[in-house]
C-alpha cells in the first residue's frame, strides 16, 4: 500500500469504536454507518493524497459539524448521555483543522475557521495555544493581534493579557498607524470599563447621606432593620464603607485620568513625526468615550501637542472647535445646542481663514460623515446634519475650479477615509457627494474600487 | 422658504428623500431645529428619567478586515462557502469546453515537430536525406585536403559524421565571374565525386600519389619483414 492510503486507513480504523458506539446504541443504523465510514474513507483519502486543497479541510469539517449536530440531536431524542461517540465529533473537527493549518500555513482563512471554532467549542485553552501558532507564522498581520486583543477582553475580561497581544503586536507592526489607535481605543475601554463600574457602584459623586427615611411602604410588609457589616462588628468603619478620601484619591490616579491613553498618543506622535491624519485619528477616537471622564482631559492634551507643533493647521483649529460638543453625550439634551456652536464655529473658522479653507472644510466632512449615519438622533438633529454636509460639499465645489475637480477631490477623501479604515464613511460620503453633484465619472470610478475590495 | 413647521419636522428621518433632497436650511432654521429638537429630547428625557442612569456606551475594537472561515454555521448546520471551495483558476477552467488528449501521443508529436526542421532561427533548414550520393560526396568534402596540392585547409580528424541538418543546392554563377571564377561546361558533373573522377581520367595524380606513397611505406618495413619471415619458414620446411 501507499504511503497515503496507509496514514488515510490509520485514521479510518481510529474510528472504529466510536462506529461501534453508535451501532451499540441505535443511534445511526446500519446503512447510515456504512455511509459515514465511505464517506469519511473519501475524505481521508483526499486529505492523506497528492494535491489536496485547504477547501477539502472545510468541507469534511463541514459534513463532521453536521453530523456531530445529527447525533446530539438523536441522543437527546432517544435520552443517550455518555458515550465513546460524545465528543468525537468536535475532537475529529479540531483533528482535522489541525492537519489542515500544518499544510496550510499560510492559509488565514483555515486559521480563522480554526480559531472560530475553539471559540464556538469554548475551547479557551486551545484557542490560546492555536492563536499562539498562527500569530508565531503571521507576526504582521496586524488584525490578528487585535483579534486575540479582542477575544481576552472580551470573553475573559483579561485586560493584561489583552494589552499584551497588544503591545506584543506593536513590536512587529510599528507602521500600522491604526494598530496604535486601536491600542489606544482598548486602554479607553478599560477605562470606560472602570467609569462603568464606578458609576454603577455610585462612586463616580461624592455621595450624600439620605437622612430621609421612606416610609410609604407597603401597610403589608414588615420592614426590616439594616444591618450591615458594621453594626455586627463595630471594629470596621462606623460611618460608611466607603472611604471618601481614598476614593477621591483612587479617582486621581494616573490609571483612571488617562495617562496611558496618553502615553500612547505621544508615543504615537513620536513615532509617526507628529502625523496631523494621526492625531485625529487620536483625537477621534477618543470623543467616542464622550461618556468616561477622563476622556476630556486626554484630548485636551491631544489639542495643547497639536498648538505647539503645528498651530495654525486645519486640524488643530477642527480640533479645538470639536472639544467642544467631545464630552457631550449625543442622547443628551445639550447635544442639540453644543452641535450649533459647533456648526456657527467652524463657519466662522471657514470665513477666518481663507486660505486654508480647502482642509478645514475636508476636516469638517470628516467629522460630520459618522454623525450623518446615527439612526437613534433626533429627527431635527438629522435633518441638520445632513444639510451641513451639503453645504460643506458645496464648499468644497465652490473652492475648487469647476465640479469635476470637486468630485476628484472627494474621490481621493473617500480613498484616504478608507485607507484609514473608515469604508463605511467613505461609502456614504461617495453617496452624499453623487446626490449633490449627479454620477460624475470619478465618483462612479471610486465607487467601482470600493465594491472591488 | 418658509421656516419649517412642526409637521415638516416631524417626517421620518429613513425616507432618504426627505432626507437628503431638500433645500439649503439657513441659519435660523437651523437653529430652531436644534431647539425644537432640544425640547423633543428633554421631554424623553423626563418621560423615562431614571432609565438611563448607569448605562455607559463602550466602543469595541475593530480588528478590521480578518480572514473569512470556510465554514459558516447558520443555527446548527454547517454550511461551507461554495465560491471558495475551487481556485478561481479552475473554476474558469472547468467552464471551458475540454480536449482530451493522450500526453504521450502529443509528447511524441511535439518531439518530431521540433526534430523536423533546424528552427526558424536556421531558415527551417530541413533534415539530412542520407542517399548514397550524399553520402560519398560529404566524404569527399571531408578528404579535400588531398585534392589539390596548393589548396590548404584546416586540419580534419574527426570521424566523418553527416550534419544532422543539410540541402544539397547548386551555386549558380553569377555574370561577372565568366573568365575569373567558372567551371568549364565540359567539367560540370552531376556530383563531386563525378568531377573529382573526371579529373583523374585526364591527370592520373591520384593514382600516381598512391603509388608514391605506397612505395615509401612498403619499402623496407612490413612487406620486407614479411618476406623475411616467409623465406624462414620456407627454410625451415
Amino acid at each position: 500500500m501507499a504511503a497515503s492510503t496507509d496514514k488515510a486507513r490509520f485514521y479510518l480504523e481510529q474510528q472504529v469504536p466510536e462506529l461501534l458506539d453508535y451501532e451499540r446504541k441505535n443511534i445511526f443504523s446500519k446503512e447510515e454507518i456504512t455511509s459515514i465510514a465511505a464517506r469519511r474513507s473519501d475524505f481521508e483519502h483526499t486529505l492523506s493524497a497528492r494535491g489536496s486543497h485547504p477547501s477539502d479541510y472545510a468541507l469534511y469539517t463541514t459534513y463532521e459539524s453536521n453530523l456531530a449536530a445529527l447525533r446530539a440531536k438523536r441522543c437527546k431524542r432517544l435520552g443517550i448521555k455518555k458515550g465513546a461517540s460524545q465528543h468525537a465529533g468536535s475532537r475529529r473537527i479540531f483533528f482535522i483543522l489541525e492537519r489542515g493549518v500544518k499544510k496550510f500555513p499560510g492559509d488565514l482563512g483555515l486559521w480563522m475557521q480554526y480559531l472560530d471554532f475553539c471559540k464556538q467549542e469554548k475551547a479557551h485553552k486551545k484557542l490560546e495555544i492555536v492563536l499562539t501558532n498562527c500569530l508565531r507564522l503571521h507576526p504582521t498581520k496586524a488584525e490578528m493581534w487585535v483579534w486575540g486583543a479582542r477575544w481576552k477582553l472580551e470573553t475573559e475580561g483579561d485586560i493584561k493579557a489583552a494589552r499584551s497581544y497588544m503591545q506584543r503586536g506593536l513590536r512587529f507592526c510599528q507602521k500600522e498607524r491604526w494598530l496604535w489607535v486601536e491600542y489606544a481605543r482598548l486602554e479607553m475601554i478599560y477605562c470606560a470599563k472602570i467609569a462603568g463600574r464606578r458609576r454603577i457602584l455610585g462612586l463616580d459623586a461624592p455621595k450624600k447621606k439620605d437622612d430621609v427615611e421612606e416610609e410609604d411602604g407597603d401597610q403589608e410588609m414588615i420592614k426590616l432593620p439594616t444591618i450591615t457589616a458594621e453594626d455586627v462588628n463595630p471594629s470596621l468603619d462606623k460611618d460608611d464603607a466607603v472611604d471618601e478620601e481614598a476614593l477621591q484619591h483612587l479617582a486621581n490616579t494616573p490609571a483612571l485620568t488617562g495617562a496611558i491613553p496618553m502615553a500612547i498618543f505621544d508615543t504615537a506622535m513620536a513615532q509617526f513625526k507628529s502625523d496631523e491624519r494621526l492625531a485625529e485619528a487620536f483625537f477621534d477616537l477618543f470623543s467616542e468615550f464622550d461618556q468616561v471622564p477622563c476622556a476630556q482631559r486626554i484630548l485636551q492634551h491631544i489639542l495643547e501637542r497639536l498648538e505647539e507643533s503645528i498651530p495654525q493647521s486645519a486640524t488643530t483649529i477642527l480640533c479645538g472647535i470639536k472639544l467642544l460638543i467631545a464630552s457631550i453625550d449625543r442622547n443628551s439634551a445639550e447635544f442639540p445646542a453644543a452641535l450649533g456652536r459647533t456648526l456657527a464655529n467652524i463657519k466662522a473658522a471657514l470665513k477666518q481663514s481663507p486660505d486654508i479653507r480647502q482642509a478645514l472644510v475636508e476636516g469638517a466632512i470628516r467629522w460630520i460623515l459618522p454623525l450623518t449615519r446615527e439612526s437613534d438622533l433626533d429627527v431635527g438633529l438629522q435633518k441638520v446634519i445632513s444639510a451641513s454636509l451639503r453645504q460643506y460639499l458645496k464648499a468644497l465645489a465652490e473652492g475648487s475650479k469647476d465640479e469635476n475637480e470637486a468630485c476628484t477631490r472627494i474621490s481621493k477623501m473617500a480613498n484616504a477615509l478608507k485607507n484609514d479604515r473608515r469604508s463605511t464613511d467613505a461609502k456614504s460620503l461617495l453617496e452624499a457627494a453623487e446626490r449633490q453633484f449627479g454620477e460624475k465619472e470619478s465618483l462612479v470610478r471610486a465607487k467601482a474600487s470600493m465594491q472591488k475590495t | 422658504m418658509a421656516v419649517p413647521t412642526q409637521q415638516s419636522v416631524g417626517l421620518h428621518a429613513h425616507d432618504a428623500d426627505t432626507f437628503y433632497d431638500s433645500d439649503d436650511l439657513s441659519d435660523e432654521q437651523i437653529q430652531t431645529l436644534l431647539q425644537e429638537a432640544e425640547t423633543r429630547i428633554r421631554e424623553k428625557q423626563t418621560a423615562a428619567e431614571n432609565h438611563s442612569a448607569a448605562a455607559i456606551r463602550i466602543p469595541k475594537l475593530k480588528a478590521g478586515e480578518l480572514a473569512k472561515p470556510y465554514v459558516t454555521k447558520n443555527g446548527e448546520v454547517a454550511i461551507a462557502d461554495q465560491t471558495r471551495l475551487l481556485d478561481n483558476e479552475q473554476r474558469l477552467l472547468s467552464n471551458k469546453p475540454r480536449r482530451v488528449e493522450d500526453p504521450v501521443v502529443v509528447q511524441q508529436k511535439k518531439i518530431a515537430e521540433k526534430k523536423a526542421t533546424a528552427g526558424a532561427d536556421w531558415f527551417n533548414l530541413p533534415k539530412t536525406e542520407l542517399t548514397p550520393e550524399f553520402k560519398r560526396d560529404f566524404q569527399l568534402m571531408k578528404m579535400r585536403a588531398a585534392l589539390d596540392p596548393h589548396r590548404h585547409y584546416k586540419k580534419e580528424n574527426a570521424k566523418a559524421v553527416p550534419p544532422p541538418f543539410a540541402q544539397v543546392g547548386t551555386i549558380i554563377e553569377g555574370s561577372t565571374e565568366y573568365f575569373s571564377a567558372r567551371v568549364h561546361n565540359k567539367d560540370r558533373k552531376r556530383t563531386f565525386v563525378d568531377e573529382v573522377l573526371a579529373s583523374e581520367n585526364s591527370t592520373g595524380r591520384l593514382k600516381r600519389k598512391y603509388a608514391e606513397i605506397q612505395a615509401t611505406k612498403t619499402s623496407g618495413k612490413k612487406a620486407h619483414y614479411k618476406a623475411l619471415m616467409a623465406k624462414r619458414q620456407k627454410k625451415k620446411w
